[in-house]
């Protein structure tokens, strides 16, 4: 289990844990960013803000809020 | 104000879905801004007939559900619970059914009399989704209606069915949480089937929100007689609930969800897999490109500066002409009618003028409206936030807080308006202190009066540096507040990148309209008041020539400029500008013409060898910095005193911009001497 910020482009990620407080939680939890769910990392620079695909759209995610998802490639 | 319509109707959906051209589509130029009572979100009714129905469409914010995480969502489902409206039109996009669908199960576990308008449909299409909708409509037990906003077409359609339901059915279909999470909720619903004033239908989503701790169902709860007895039994449910199923309830709900939605979506969509990138995706590599992104924004925002005000210039310039002409024709008026020259002076002077002031700069912010909203409703916003989000952390703030700074450039008002799409106060306060060093399009003039004096052969350099220092201060000031007065951590930075298209002319239209009227509005009032007041400080006692020496303004010039001395920059006329200038900073231009052509011995000094005689390269320099870095207008302290609602803010941006300013020009100033300047 490595945090999302680790992995590249184009890798598919299942989401195990988010280790963040109950509202930050509940907002990725809406937008489809949960214990089990699965996205695909689509641009990581290795700083800054990371863009994630979840469903069908694209999400940008902080540098600090990614690290606090973690997951495993599938 | 319920009796003026047949019905009144809810637009809600995710951002970016075309909520908001709908709501254009339908109402036009009809519409109402405000505010929610009590709220920063913007409150936008409009009405309109069909078939021969008088409906009232109010636009919610866009929101991704109907927790009580954000204001937003507040608003939204306060509005749908109190104000009971007489259907609910969600917007969804057809290319992201699934998160879309999470709203929809969450208006329908409300009880809302739904309508679903299914928008974006050719667009899915054209990336392999087909969505059966009969099918859809069938299994959430609404009706789903294929729109196309951009296209106008299925609109009519929509409405029909909006005006059918007024029988009202409401959904039927449930989502079964599984034994755990029912059993719960059924002890819950025991407690509260005894309050009449709680409705049958609203009984279920009210004890599921006390399960997932949404803050404005146990508002609604919280001063009931047996408020005790269910906050028990809800302690106690939640924490059976973690010990079986999740840690945090709230993920764990959204999860169950988007269980219910994966079924619905695979007896419903067939998908294509198309390979090879969307447009957007192209566009995207450069846009959102580590080495090609920030130049491509830096190109593209010098852009919209450069037309704003080579579009805006003549525009300007037709209302300055039209206002010097109609200040003759009332000065001649005046005098047929015997009125004394003090009389005359103040309406010509004081409210021509100052009215005047306010509208010479309406163009060139009613040009930058019309960019940012194009930029805006392009998606190419979304993409600056992104790309700027590095530069943002070094503020303590992050990519979406650079919007505002960007608008900030044009006008600190609404600049310091944007930051309402912060989450957290603290990000809000921390861009609404910083937005005031974003040097303003009213402070140009100053540059190019000055510039154009002192430094002819650098003019762009000079003014370029003061730019360049504002942002330097936004930085250094931003690091000290992170430092010593908002320790917390910025919210966490989440957007989402909407598919980029070709903005709709109406909806920028009165997108831009909309916050030029609001400009307008606020800033003119406040303006030609205060520019009534410096006309009578100007003014009196009577019979003194206009801000001459013995005016109120003169002496008070006279008291304070030795304050100003240390900057280089100690003659009373200076003192009198800056003082003038808080009604807007551009007025320090025409004060100084005022100033020196009344203070002069009568020979004809032009403007420019008057400031000779008073100023040096350098102390014009620093005189330039503490007009960037000082005091922000009235206008933006009104929009301070708005946006924070505290006169504590307002006052404490008054004061440390001052010194700032003070310190700055100081070091500037004296550190330039030392090297011989």
């Amino acid at each position: 289990m490595t945090s999302i910020t680790k992995f590249h482009e184009g890798d598919i990620i299942r989401i195990r844990l988010l280790e963040c407080g109950l509202g930050f939680q509940k907002r990725m939890a809406e937008l489809g960013i949960f214990a089990g769910a699965e996205i695909e990392i689509a641009k990581n620079d290795g700083r800054g803000p990371l863009l994630v695909k979840v469903f069908d759209s694209k999400i940008v995610l902080g540098q600090s809020g990614a690290q606090k998802i973690y997951g495993d490639k599938i | 104000m319920e009796t003026k319509y047949d019905l009144t109707v809810g637009l809600v959906g995710n951002p970016n879905v075309g909520k908001t051209s709908l709501f254009n589509l339908l109402t036009g130029a009809r519409q109402h801004v405000g505010n929610w009572p009590g709220k920063t979100v913007e409150k936008k009714e409009g009405e309109f007939n069909f078939e021969g129905r008088k409906i009232n469409l109010v636009d919610l914010p866009g929101a991704y559900s109907l927790s009580a995480y954000t204001e937003e969502e507040t608003v939204t489902s306060d509005f749908i619970f109190k104000e009971k409206p007489e259907a609910v039109v969600h917007v969804i996009d057809a290319q992201n059914l699934e998160r879309n669908l999470l709203m929809t199960i969450h208006l329908i576990e409300m009880g809302s009399p739904l309508v679903v308008a299914l928008n974006m449909v050719d667009r899915a299409e054209a990336k392999g989704i087909h969505i059966n909708t009969a099918k859809l409509a069938e299994l959430l037990g609404v009706p789903v209606v294929v729109i196309n906003v951009r296209e106008n077409r299925g609109i009519d359609e929509l409405l029909r069915v909006v005006l059918k339901r007024e029988a009202r059915s409401i959904s039927r279909s449930k989502i079964n949480y599984g034994r755990e999470v029912e059993e719960e909720l059924e002890k819950l619903i025991q407690i509260v089937s005894f309050d009449k004033d709680i409705e049958k239908k609203n009984r279920k989503w009210l004890c599921l929100g006390l399960l997932e701790e949404d803050k404005n169902v146990a508002a609604i709860f919280a001063d009931k007689p047996y408020s005790i007895e269910l906050s028990a039994a809800q302690e106690k449910s939640i924490h059976h609930l973690q010990s079986v199923l999740d840690k945090d309830m709230g993920a764990g709900f959204a999860r169950l969800r988007y269980g219910f939605i994966d079924g619905l979506i695979k007896e419903t969509v067939t998908r294509k897999i198309n390979k090879g990138k969307t447009i957007t995706e192209r566009l995207d590599d450069y846009a959102l490109s580590r080495f090609w992104g920030i130049p491509l924004f830096l190109f593209v925002i010098f852009l919209v500066f450069q037309i704003s005000f080579k579009l805006s210039e003549s525009a300007s310039g037709f209302i300055r002409g039209g206002f010097h002409a109609i200040a003759l024709g009332v000065t001649s008026l005046l005098s047929m009618w015997g009125m004394s020259d003090w009389t005359t002076s103040l309406v010509v002077d004081g409210i021509i003028g100052g009215v005047g002031n306010v509208l010479i700069f309406v163009p060139i912010l009613g040009m930058l409206f019309l960019f940012i909203a194009i930029l805006e409703d392009s998606g190419y916003m979304a993409r600056i936030a992104f790309v700027m989000d590095r530069f943002m952390h070094k503020l303590g703030l992050h990519g979406k807080a650079f919007i505002p700074m960007i608008l900030g450039f044009g006008c600190n008002v609404p600049g310091i308006m944007a930051t309402r799409t912060l989450e957290t106060r603290r990000d809000r306060l921390l861009a609404i202190l910083i937005n005031p060093f974003m040097s303003c399009g009213a402070r140009l003039p100053v540059y190019i009066l000055f510039a154009g004096i002192f430094f002819p052969e650098h003019q762009g350099v000079v003014i370029f540096s003061l730019y360049v220092l504002g942002i330097l201060m936004a930085i250094i000031v931003g690091f000290i507040f992170r430092k010593f007065v908002f320790k917390e951590l910025s919210s966490p930075f989440v957007i989402e990148l909407p598919s980029y298209h070709i903005p709709s002319f109406k909806g920028v239209l009165i997108h831009a309209w909309e916050r030029t009227w609001l400009f307008i509005k606020k800033a003119g009032t406040l303006i030609l008041a205060f520019s009534v007041l410096i006309w009578f400080l100007a003014s009196l006692p009577v019979g003194v020539a206009y801000g001459s020496e013995a005016s109120l303004a003169g002496s008070f010039g006279r008291m304070l400029s030795p304050f100003f001395a240390p900057l280089g920059f100690g003659n009373w006329q200076a003192t009198v500008a800056l003082i003038f200038g808080l009604a807007g900073k551009e007025i320090i231009v025409g004060s100084f013409g005022t100033l020196y052509g009344a203070s002069g011995d009568g020979s004809a000094l032009s403007l420019a060898s008057a400031l000779r005689q008073d100023f040096t390269p350098l102390s014009s320099y620093a005189f330039m910095v503490f007009v960037l870095l000082y005091t922000p207008c009235i206008a933006t302290l009104a929009a301070i005193k708005k946006e924070t609602g505290s006169w504590k803010w307002t006052i404490f941006v008054a004061t440390y911009s001052v010194i700032i300013a003070w310190l700055v020009a100081f070091v500037i100033y004296n550190f330039g001497r030392l090297l011989g300047f």
